[in-house]
């Protein structure tokens, strides 16, 4: 299928009249006329002629096609737009594209995406499970720390997994085995082991120390001795030894044909881009990578499978840089640390700049404490008992957990019952509120607890079942065994029984702490005999906390500690500090600020999520949602509600609603004002002048409810882009097939373990999620001056995705789709290529046993042909 | 000294073509690599092993016929040491029979007879290689 001699556009008749028009340019160039590649002018008779040949090409040749290996490129960070505007900029020495292998394979000959988006935030952990699934978020942060806990789930530390695989600890990275866990299936597992030749990466299975052997032997040993021993005196490189050699490898594996899967990922750009914002560095790097797909592009082409090969370069998010503007660090620890920002003693997992020092480059870093010397209660207890968790990667926003603010509470009136010198009415008081404030919470903590010890239970039994099973595994494997991967899945096995032990018994301690403060009677309590650790958990956040907990936080006690009304009840309101922590991040200023471009305020909006349940009272029958709501803070009088539904059902309607002064009160009741639409309002939608919904109608049309691919289709080139349906995406609760304790056929264990499974999953959750400001960012490890990603802004979303293949795969070729996508759709389109998709999205019945399910996302049809799910499976 | 200046500009300019990328044609427009070496094919006879190491390799990396023709006379012209190294490495590197290896082995032969700074023990190792093949 060649596009290649054509020029021309298609306009995709709109399903809606009111759905905003959307303009799907396909617009391939001719090969030899450079000049022509930037410019689409369709006339009537070329729009027809191509029409026709689109629809031949898109849906008849397609039905012949059909990949039988993928090669894939994953490259960190790689912005679209940058890769795009080199690759139309011509080199004076070479005469070509500054990109010339980019331009070559994918402009030239293969196909790309030209609005490929992030689903979700920017941030590599998160999105690249997305693409590596085609499943809803279930990974939400570079790191994710457990509230009852505080287990801490590090998804990008490479080196710890290295040695713990050489050490024959654990066989998968920790994103992967959490996804395990919720039997949720990342691409790879499409293919039997020795099929598939993965390189290191967040979503690894096994790690390749052979490789790593050899890639020291390329180094050091395999080598002359003076071009060694020159290299060491002039700086040894070191950086890409591993890399190299996986691209070695990989080149190799090609010409081995029961090879059907190959990847590689480099994180070069991610690196340089955070550290420099001018454009040689940029495309120094760039350069590099094209380089390497230049060679794998002539790898694939020497190779005996070249006409069945489909080549893939995407990315999991774009860039936030810009030589004009240098971003700005804003310490959120240090703001949390201080009196002002509640005195936290907060934990992080990445090591602050203030601290460098050689223990810096100790990859092995617990969660990292940083202690507030301003403490209002705590002082000299930050090990025990941090108040704040951030994850601050990407880091454009921020993860933040607060301790539950009704723990703060009791701890503070523990801590003063415990005192001597409180008076009788005093000690009356609190050990009143002390009863009261456990009351507050006990009815959920019970039911908590209660559910949760048959888990436990359960989990305990599932250990013991694994640890007898690993018992069991041969320790020793032919060489047909390891190909296939036994010896992997025997180790699997034993770790996995580890791992549910110790966290068996983590949270058994945890549900034991929390049984005896259910248990304290008010008769015979005496603090005295008591101690904290008793009583609260250790290194523990407690349960998530609501709006109204956020708005009315409890960080230590008034400067007049505790103070009684008249009729000797204790006077909450005056004995303890509150803050609003949506007013408090919002409201803050820098006054150091030297760049006119950068805003003064470092943080744009603030979101959370509200449970359904909580909100639905608040919302008039024509807003009821039927999932939870996303609400946005800007301010008081700048606040929007993001309101779901019809997920389940299969299409998603989102709507966004303006509103002003949110509230909780004590009792759960959420008030607030319904507010026009007007500039200045979460994700600035009304005023971006890139919103394809015509001026006059805007107002009309955003006060409706829209499908997530008709907001998709009106935003997705505004200033943050899909990031309205990004934050429903972060926000949601989505059901795996291992965290859906409904599901049928389940045993009583299974069902108990896929409550438990839901139920780690939902305390990864953090209470609010912070976004920075354009060009500001919450990193404290260093200031990354070069540039962030993270946000929802569109150049940090806007990613790349190119194909380009073989006569036999139907890639159509100098094919621009600017029909826009999210991460959502690369997994599907993959299995489209390669045969095992059905038409309703549904895996082919071989990857339905490898516990594939339905695919949400939309198959790039531009790119696969709109008649899949009629060829049988590849393999 | 012009002709010195110039070689050396444009064997480094191949020099160039011949690491940057395993297809020259994707990365260099033609008409640049073939000027390049057509100044060699004319002038290069006092060129050094860099220059036939490179003309060697883009004549392997690239699909243009011309390109490839030039880095042949390019080599010939050169005709040091290393020139009729890359030759050789050429020569073996095609199918027996084929119409190149015809051509490679007589600029081979060529080379040989036109350069009498060609050592006796040079010349045998070649003459067999050729002979033997």
């Amino acid at each position: 299928m060649q596009f290649s001699n054509f020029q021309f556009s298609i306009f995709m008749s709109p399903r809606n009249s009111r759905r905003p028009k959307m303009q799907n340019e396909i617009c391939p160039r001719p090969f030899a006329n450079r000049n022509a590649r930037d410019f689409c002018r369709p006339s009537i008779r070329s729009l027809l002629l191509v029409l026709a040949a689109a629809a031949v090409c898109l849906i008849g040749s397609n039905s012949q096609a059909q990949t039988k290996r993928v090669v894939i490129l994953k490259v960190d960070g790689l912005p679209n737009d940058m890769v795009d505007r080199f690759v139309h900029e011509r080199d004076p020495l070479t005469g070509k594209s500054l990109l010339p292998w980019f331009d070559y394979i994918f402009y030239a000959n293969g196909t790309r995406i030209a609005n490929f988006y992030v689903r979700g935030m920017s941030l590599s952990a998160p999105s690249w499970s997305l693409v590596d699934t085609g499943q809803h978020l279930q990974i939400k942060g570079n790191v994710e720390f457990d509230r009852d806990i505080l287990h801490t789930y590090d998804y990008l530390n490479f080196l710890p997994f290295l040695v713990k695989q050489a050490t024959r600890g654990n066989v998968d990275m920790p994103g992967t085995e959490v996804l395990d866990s919720i039997r949720v299936p990342i691409l790879i597992d499409a293919y039997d082991n020795y099929q598939r030749l993965p390189g290191s990466q967040l979503y690894g299975r096994g790690a390749r120390i052979k490789s790593i052997q050899l890639a020291a032997e390329a180094k050091f040993v395999r080598r002359n001795p003076v071009e060694l021993a020159t290299e060491f005196l002039t700086g040894l490189d070191t950086r890409n030894i591993v890399f190299e050699q996986f691209e070695r490898e990989l080149l190799a594996s090609l010409s081995n044909e029961r090879v059907r899967y190959l990847d590689l990922l480099t994180m070069d750009f991610d690196h340089t881009a955070h550290h420099n914002n001018d454009r040689e560095s940029h495309l120094a790097t760039l350069k590099q990578i094209d380089a390497l797909i230049g060679r794998l592009w002539t790898g694939i082409q020497s190779s005996p499978m070249a006409a069945d090969t489909t080549f893939i370069i995407v990315s999991d998010h774009g860039f936030n840089t810009d030589e004009r503007v240098i971003s700005q660090g804003f310490n959120l620890v240090k703001l949390l640390g201080s009196r002002a920002g509640g005195g936290h003693h907060v934990i992080t997992k990445r090591r602050l700049l203030m601290d460098y020092s050689i223990k810096a480059v100790n990859p092995f870093v617990p969660p990292i404490t940083t202690t507030a010397s301003d403490s209002f209660y705590l002082k000299g207890q930050s090990e025990a008992y941090p108040t704040a968790l951030l994850d601050f990667d990407g880091n454009e926003r921020a993860g933040l957990h607060l301790r539950y603010t009704n723990l703060n509470v009791i701890h503070l009136l523990f801590q003063q019952l415990q005192r001597k010198d409180l008076s009788p009415q005093l000690r009356a008081a609190a050990s009143e509120a002390f009863f009261a404030a456990i009351d507050h919470d006990r009815a959920y903590w019970q039911e908590d607890l209660d559910r949760f010890d048959p888990q436990l239970a359960a989990l305990g039994r599932a250990a013991e079942a694994k640890r007898q099973s690993c018992l069991a595994q041969p320790k020793k494997f032919t060489t047909a065994e390891v190909e296939v991967g036994r010896d992997d899945n025997a180790r699997r096995v034993c770790i996995q029984a580890k791992q549910a032990a110790e966290f068996q018994e983590a949270y058994s301690a945890y549900a034991g702490i929390m049984r005896t403060l259910l248990g304290l009677k008010r008769e015979g309590f005496d603090p005295q005999k008591l101690k904290v650790e008793d009583l609260i958990p250790r290194d523990s956040m407690g349960r998530r906390n609501s709006i109204h907990d956020l708005q009315n936080y409890v960080v230590g006690l008034g400067k007049d500690g505790l103070i009684l009304k008249s009729d000797g009840s204790l006077d909450a309101d005056r004995s303890f500090v509150r803050l609003n922590y949506f007013d408090l991040l919002k409201q803050q200023t820098v006054r150091n600020n030297v760049q006119a471009d950068v805003s003064t305020q470092p943080i744009d909006f603030i979101a959370t999520r509200i449970p359904r349940e909580a909100i639905a009272g608040a919302l008039s029958d024509d807003l009821k949602p039927d999932d939870d709501v996303v609400w946005l803070y800007s301010g008081p009088d700048r606040q929007a509600l993001l309101i779901p539904r019809g997920e389940n059902g299969g299409q998603l309607s989102l709507r966004y609603l303006p509103i002003a002064n949110l509230t909780q009160a004590e009792d759960g009741q959420i008030r607030f004002d319904r507010a026009e639409w007007k500039p200045g309002l979460p994700l600035k939608i009304l005023e971006d002048p890139r919103l394809n919904v015509g001026i006059t109608e805007r107002p009309a049309w955003l006060n409706e409810w829209h499908t997530d691919l008709d907001w998709l289709h009106a935003l997705h080139k505004t200033q943050y882009s899909n990031g309205l349906i990004g934050l429903h995406e972060q926000f949601t609760l989505f059901t795996a097939p291992g965290t859906d304790p409904e599901a049928a056929g389940l045993t009583p264990d299974q069902r108990l373990l896929s409550a438990f499974h839901r139920r780690q999953r939902r305390l990864v959750e953090s209470d609010l999620m912070v976004f920075a400001n354009n060009h500001w960012n919450f990193d404290v490890r260093g200031f990354n001056p070069g540039g962030n990603h993270g946000s929802l802004f569109r150049i940090s979303t806007h990613s790349t995705l190119m194909f380009a293949g073989g006569e036999r795969t139907g890639i159509p070729r100098g094919l621009a789709v600017t029909e826009p996508y999210d991460s959502l759709s690369v997994v599907p389109t993959i299995l489209a290529l390669t045969g095992e998709l059905e038409s309703d999205n549904r895996p082919v019945e071989s990857l339905a046993k490898r516990g594939f399910i339905k695919f949400p996302g939309r198959v790039i049809t531009e790119v696969a042909g709109s008649n899949f799910g009629s060829a049988s499976s590849a393999h | 000294m012009e002709l010195a200046r110039r070689i050396a500009y444009h064997t480094q300019l191949l020099s160039e073509v011949a690491k940057s990328s395993p297809q020259t044609d994707v990365a260099w427009d033609v008409s640049v690599v073939r000027q390049s070496l057509q100044f060699l094919a004319d002038d290069g006879s006092t060129a050094g092993s860099k220059a036939a190491k490179a003309a060697g390799t883009i004549f392997e990396k690239t699909g243009d016929d011309e390109s490839r023709r030039l880095s042949l006379e390019a080599l010939s012209k050169i005709n040091n040491q290393a020139a009729r190294k890359e030759l050789l490495r050429l020569f073996q590197l095609q199918p027996p029979q084929s119409e190149l290896r015809a051509d490679l082995a007589a600029r081979l032969r060529k080379a040989l007879t036109e350069n009498d700074r060609v050592t006796p023990k040079e010349a045998k190792l070649l003459l067999s290689q050729l002979n033997q093949q």
